[in-house]
Parts: structure tokens; C-alpha cells; sequence
């Protein structure tokens, strides 16, 4: 390409026209100080043969930005990378923990295809709006009713954490609005568990144990372990304080006090004194927000 | 909070860092066309675009803890994406080259000779269409660190600095390299149509 080939404007040039061309695009697009613009302006004035290489330089330009875009980009390739990054998040389960590798990786591994749940909301979003609460206590019901069948035993051989437990339900929660683009994050907790309280009632029964595993913490002997905080809507759409309590152990699960999971997937775990003043602050918030 | 929209792009990543998740995709959605745009241009593929762009979000997502929130996000994500491009280019070549090398054979059959006789439409064949095509194509065909260079200035409206910052090189190289590559492909259009390219101003 770099051939011997001369046209009218190719005069040969100094070193001054050179390093003047390698500027034309930023004074084209005036991106230049004023000294240097004044100085380059003052050089085509005197110089034919660079005023005609930046009009080759526009024609070239011009000719680039009249062409439309090629590609156009699909507005599913956002709801794609999210997926992707939860494909990505279910892949970094705890290696030491085999029940929730088996069990609940391949449930997650379903949640990809959310967009029949995300087609079952709109439709049945007013059943869903007066239900859901009832969803989420009939769901824990039915982990409490299931728990001697579904391998409960089998789940606190395998000798996981209970931070871990919570933990990973955290990056459940916060992956799932990924997928649904639930605005409030939580609506992360809703949809987790009513994604799982559906994928359940489809018969897909994996749904129920990877929740049991979950839910279950091994300090405690409680088929239902860990208690969480049910919202009624309005609370779910009031402007919230950022870091919510939202799953904790039971009193019973520990001596010294409670892991806790926030919104913004976070364990902590806090001594009981620290756990109730939480608590009460976050109820308070909720007054708050909701006066 | 800041009305949504108004949120630079560093913010909504930080906003992402403390787990609005949302607010992540509301940056991958701004990013969608431009940068899926600028994958296109590169590989000349819309599947792979897709597999690209997915990879591109996950490299931010996974590099959040490591990222310098002082540092401006879009030449960040732009090295990522040209670093995969460049990758995929290059697989590609090599994959191209084993089959080149298999058709090797097909030459005695006239296969090459036909592909020629393709590209040498009559010039005066050629319409302003057919000639800005022409420079779109010399743009396409570039060697690889200087399209990049073109393409971060002309279609991600790029300063030369944020350009500089995205391919890691110094400001003077990415001038010289835009010059290098706007003068490349006005010789290749004078080559071609036996005139100076700036006389498409006057028939446009």
C-alpha cells in the first residue's frame, strides 16, 4: 500500500508537514489548544499540499460516518451477559461442599432460562402481588413438611457452614434480578424463592432440595433453620436504607449469636445483643420509609 | 440518589461494586450498540460479537475488586474488548491459514484466478457508491493496530488520549498511527481510481 505512487497533493514535504498532518483529526474535530490550532491554520495558508492531504483526511472521515451502523446489536445480548455472569457465579461453588455442587449448581444452571418466568409475571403479576407472601411461608411450609424425605440428613453430613449456606444463597438472590431486571433489589429475594417455590410446583424436584440444603443450617436441629424477612409490598417499593438484613439464624442455631445475610450479599455474623439492635434499627428504617 | 441516567458510567460500576445490580445493567445497555459496534468491525462476525461482548461484561464483572475507580471506565472496557478481538483475530487467521493451505491444491483449477477477477472491477465501473465502499473496505482490510486506532478515533469518538490509555501506548504513537492509517488508505483509493481522493468532497 505504501507504493511509489504520487498524486497531486503529495509535494514532497518537511518535517513541519508532517507532524502538522499527524494533528489535522484533533483540529478537525477542534480538540486542538489555540496556539497549536493558530499555528496549523497559519501552515495551510502557506502549504497546497497539506491544505489538499486534510481534505483527504475529511473525504475519508466523511465517507466513514455516512456509513450506518453494520451491526445491529440484539437487546437480548444484555439479558446474555447476565447469564453468563450467573453461569459464572454458579460455577464458583464451594468446592468443599458437594451437596451444593451437585444439587444446587444444576438448579441454577436453570435459572437461565427465566424468560418463562419472567413471561409467568406480567401474566399473573395481580395473583402474584396479593400471594406472594402466602408463596413464600406455603414454600418454607412445604421445606419444613419435605425435610425427613429429601436427604436433610444427608445435607449436614456433607459438613458445610452455615455462613456458607448463607453466603451462597446471597449470590443466589443477587443474581436473580440480573435475569429479571428487577429494579428494587428486594425483589431479589421474591424471585428467588418464587422461581424455586414454581420450579417446585412444575415437579421439578430438585427445586425443593437445594433450597432444604440451603436452608438448613448444621448448628441447629430445626427443620426450618434460618427465619427471613417477609416484606409486604409496600415495604418492597419504599426507598430502603442500603445494607437490610434479610435471612438470619435462628436463636437456637448458635451459642453466641447469629450469622446474618444482607441485601447486599454479605455474611456477618453478630452476637445477640448486636443482632436485636439491627434488627430494631431496621424496623425502625422501615417506619420510617414507610411515613 | 442521582436521577438515573445522569450516573457516569465510573458510578454506576461503583453503585454495582455495593450490589445495585441493576445499575450494572444499565451499563452494559449503554454500551450495547456502541461497543457490539465496535466488536463487529473487528471480527466480522455477529455471533462471535455476541460471545465477545458476553466476555467483555464478565472481565468487568469478574475484575470489579481490582478496578481503580479513579480511572475512567470506557477505555478500560474498549482494552478489554479490542484485547478479546484481537485474540479472536488471531484465531481465526490461523484457522484460515490451515484451510488456505488445504485449498493450495485448488490453485491449478482456476479457484484464484476467479477470486481476481473480482476485485478488478473496471474503475470506471465504479460509481461514488461503489467508491466509498471501496474506502470502507481499504478500512476494514488495515493492518490491525491501525484500525483499531481509526476506529476508537472515528466510531467511539475517542481523543487521542483516552485512545492512548486504551491500546496502553504512548499519545504520539496513536497520532502517528492515524496518520499512518488515513494516508494508507487514500493511497490505496488514489491506486485504484487514478485520482486524489479529497475529489470525493466536490462529487458528494
Amino acid at each position: 500500500m505504501n507504493g511509489n505512487h504520487s498524486s497531486q497533493h503529495e509535494a514532497p514535504f518537511g518535517n513541519d508537514c508532517e507532524s502538522m498532518r499527524e494533528d489535522f483529526p484533533a483540529y478537525t474535530r477542534g480538540e486542538l489548544g489555540e496556539s497549536d490550532e493558530a499555528r496549523i491554520r497559519l501552515h495551510l495558508g502557506e502549504c497546497a499540499a497539506c491544505a489538499l492531504a486534510l481534505q483527504s483526511q475529511q473525504s475519508i472521515l466523511e465517507t466513514l460516518a455516512t456509513s450506518q451502523d453494520e451491526y445491529v446489536a440484539p437487546a437480548s445480548l444484555t439479558d446474555k451477559v447476565f447469564a453468563h455472569i450467573l453461569l459464572d457465579n454458579a460455577a464458583d461453588v464451594p468446592a468443599s461442599n458437594p451437596a451444593l455442587t451437585d444439587r444446587t449448581l444444576q438448579a441454577v444452571l436453570r435459572l437461565p432460562m427465566p424468560a418463562k418466568l419472567r413471561e409467568m409475571i406480567p401474566l399473573h403479576w395481580q395473583l402474584l402481588r396479593s400471594t406472594l407472601a402466602a408463596c413464600i411461608l406455603g414454600t418454607i411450609a412445604m421445606y419444613a413438611l419435605f425435610t425427613p424425605y429429601l436427604g436433610y440428613a444427608e445435607a449436614k453430613r456433607d459438613g458445610h457452614s452455615c455462613a456458607e449456606n448463607l453466603e451462597y444463597m446471597g449470590k443466589l438472590i443477587q443474581s436473580y434480578p440480573l435475569l429479571t431486571g428487577a429494579d428494587n433489589p428486594l425483589q431479589h429475594l421474591e424471585g428467588v424463592l418464587t422461581h424455586m417455590y414454581f420450579n417446585e410446583y412444575d415437579g421439578v424436584a430438585s427445586g425443593v432440595i437445594k433450597l432444604q440444603d440451603l436452608c438448613s443450617c448444621p448448628g441447629s436441629n430445626l427443620a426450618v433453620s434460618y427465619s427471613s424477612q417477609i416484606l409486604s409490598f409496600d415495604q418492597v417499593n419504599s426507598p430502603m436504607p442500603g445494607s437490610v438484613p434479610i435471612v438470619w439464624d435462628r436463636r437456637e442455631n448458635h451459642k453466641n449469636g447469629r450469622n446474618v445475610l444482607f441485601l447486599d450479599g454479605t455474611v456477618d455474623f453478630l452476637t445477640e445483643e448486636d443482632f436485636l439492635i439491627l434488627l430494631r434499627r431496621y424496623k425502625r428504617g422501615l417506619l420510617a420509609s414507610a411515613n | 440518589m442521582t436521577e438515573r441516567g445522569s450516573k457516569t458510567d465510573e458510578q454506576l460500576l461503583a453503585s454495582y461494586s455495593k450490589g445495585r445490580a441493576n445499575d450494572f445493567r444499565e451499563l452494559v445497555e449503554r454500551y450495547r450498540q456502541p461497543l457490539a459496534s465496535y466488536l463487529y468491525r473487528l471480527v466480522r462476525d455477529g455471533h462471535a460479537v455476541e460471545d465477545l461482548f458476553q466476555e467483555v461484561f464478565l472481565s468487568v464483572h469478574r475484575s470489579l475488586n481490582t478496578f481503580d475507580f479513579s480511572k475512567r471506565f470506557k477505555p478500560w472496557v474498549y482494552a478489554i474488548a479490542t484485547n478479546l478481538a484481537r485474540d479472536e483475530m488471531r484465531r481465526r487467521k490461523s484457522a484460515a491459514a490451515t484451510v488456505l493451505d488445504g485449498l493450495a491444491d485448488c490453485e491449478e483449477n482456476g479457484l484464484y484466478s476467479i477470486v481476481a477477477d473480482d476485485l478488478s472491477t473496471p474503475d470506471d465501473m465504479m460509481g461514488l457508491d461503489e467508491q466509498k465502499m471501496f474506502i470502507r473496505q481499504i478500512v476494514d482490510e488495515l493492518p490491525e493496530h491501525l484500525k483499531t486506532t481509526l476506529l476508537l478515533y472515528h466510531y467511539q469518538e475517542m481523543k487521542y488520549r483516552e485512545i492512548a490509555e486504551t491500546l496502553s501506548i504512548p499519545i504520539g504513537t496513536v497520532k502517528s498511527r492515524l496518520h499512518t492509517a488515513l494516508t494508507q488508505v487514500a493511497h490505496s483509493f488514489e491506486k485504484k481510481f487514478n485520482k486524489p481522493i479529497h475529489q470525493l468532497r466536490v462529487l458528494s
